[in-house]
């Protein structure tokens, strides 16, 4: 369980997260969706340390991440999955060898342990066939499914994804979504989806936190949206055209 | 002002990112041998091919300087070969090195940060700054210096070539010259020199880059910006070791 308490976040161009607390729980798909510039990628890169906060808490079961030294950081962070928006693999490595990579810095395995996980996790998406083909050659639903190979790796208690579905048409993206909700449910991970995509959050979004301009406008479980009372999140429901 | 600052206290912060105590060793000689490859066995055409008419140059002005019965010959393979160990060599073909690998250096980086994969390194808990750059600085460190003893051979081999062709000099009396007052030490100066650029290449280059903003743009920004300052540092300090060195 992750939870968020009282975060402020001010950035000098005047945009800010205000006061956001919300909790993040274990097995499922929470979601944090608002409008482009509603700040929901910056609580998410706040909560993985790749930004800092001016004040509030982080904690990971309890453990505040930023008062962790950078020794216990850093096994919190082997424990951390995150699939970024545009896939960041490696470009100068094969698709294996993107796998393989933080088992190979983090892991004290066999290199014929590595290569029998890395495997594995390619066979779970199902891309065991691309192995050799480097990042350049793969279209954007295989880099999103290979970033999330490389992220689950590590067997990672918590799962981060930017925009998972951003760039892809509306079969890969279901693809996508069914294969983070299988991983999800599969290994009791605490998956945190940043989204916009509405569709996404009706198929399978659990918890759902909706911010907007830097404010938590509203939080609580995907069947309550139409009973909001939250005006933004209505018109930002209503204006994507999709029942739940 | 202010930014001129803010960037040397980011520089520094940056190199002291870089050397840590590093775990897997293994990866990082088998990136370091691969960066050789990359960044300095593919620079030894231009290397030769610069060096060859640098060389060539050198020693059809030195004669033309030299157009008068009261200095011996072989004076311009002497003249040559110094001014190809002290300055031509390390200095020139460093120069050319910051806009080759300076620029692929900080363009390499800056595509990493802008795409995210600097910021994955970040996440999984490793040291990014470690694990892009340092591989980088020692293939430069210790490659260099071959590059400019290479540059030095080749060089005066064009000298040699442009003096016979030229009928400006024979063969026997470049060769004399070459063998005049020989001053090993100027040799070690031209490889500290070397030393000192290809650490300045590299992490300037690699600073431009790792701190690159901005998308593709701000990538080819961060280079160009990575190659001149970089050729005004290696200006800088090739005056400051000569002064020291030689002064």
């Amino acid at each position: 369980m992750i939870e968020v308490k009282n975060v402020f976040k001010n950035f000098s161009n005047n945009f800010s997260l205000e006061n956001i607390s919300c909790v993040f729980y274990p097995g499922k798909i929470n979601m944090i969706i608002g409008e482009s510039g509603s700040g929901k990628t910056t609580l998410l890169k706040s909560m993985i340390g790749l930004h800092s906060i001016d004040k509030g808490e982080i904690l990971f079961e309890k453990s505040n991440y930023f008062d962790l030294d950078n020794s216990e950081k850093n096994i919190l962070r082997r424990e951390i999955g995150m699939l970024f928006q545009q896939g960041a693999l490696f470009d100068f490595m094969t698709v294996l060898e993107n796998v393989k990579f933080p088992l190979k810095m983090l892991a004290n395995k066999t290199d014929q342990e590595i290569y029998e996980r890395a495997s594995f996790c390619l066979e779970r998406v199902n891309l065991f066939k691309a192995k050799n083909m480097m990042p350049s050659e793969l279209s954007g639903g295989m880099i999103k499914r290979v970033a999330i190979a490389r992220a689950i790796a590590m067997n990672p208690r918590y799962l981060f994804c930017d925009e998972p579905n951003s760039g892809l048409d509306p079969n890969t993206a279901i693809i996508i979504d069914d294969l983070i909700k299988e991983i999800t449910e599969e290994y009791n991970i605490t998956t945190i989806i940043n989204t916009h995509d509405m569709r996404s959050v009706v198929r399978i979004g659990s918890n759902i936190i909706y911010l907007s301009n830097g404010l938590l406008e509203w939080s609580g479980k995907k069947q309550e949206i139409k009973y909001s009372d939250s005006d933004s999140l209505n018109k930002f429901f209503n204006n994507s055209k999709i029942k739940i | 002002m202010y930014n001129f600052f803010v960037n040397i206290g980011l520089y520094f912060t940056l190199l002291k990112g870089v050397f840590v105590k590093i775990n897997k060793r293994k990866i990082y000689f088998s990136r370091t041998i691969n960066e050789i490859e990359i960044l300095g066995l593919s620079s030894l055409f231009i290397v030769m091919i610069v060096s060859l008419f640098m060389g060539a140059v050198v020693t059809i002005q030195t004669g033309i300087q030299f157009e008068t019965p009261l200095l011996p010959i072989e004076y311009i393979g002497y003249v040559a070969r110094e001014s190809i160990v002290l300055e031509f060599a390390p200095t020139f073909i460093s120069l050319i090195l910051a806009g080759k690998i300076g620029s692929s250096i900080a363009s390499e980086i800056g595509t990493m940060r802008v795409t995210e994969q600097i910021d994955a390194l970040e996440v999984m808990g490793i040291n990014a700054k470690s694990y892009i750059i340092l591989p980088k600085i020692i293939a430069c460190v210790f490659f260099f210096p071959v590059l400019v003893i290479i540059s030095m051979l080749v060089g005066i081999l064009g000298g040699l070539f442009a003096g016979s062709l030229t009928d400006l000099l024979s063969v026997q009396d470049f060769i004399q010259g070459l063998q005049m007052w020989p001053y090993p030490f100027h040799v070690f100066y031209a490889l500290i020199k070397t030393v000192f650029f290809a650490f300045i290449i590299s992490t300037v280059s690699a600073f431009f880059g790792f701190y690159a903003q901005g998308g593709a743009l701000g990538v080819g920004k961060s280079s160009t910006k990575a190659v001149v300052v970089s050729c005004v540092v290696i200006l800088i300090f090739n005056f400051i070791l000569t002064q020291i060195m030689l002064g």
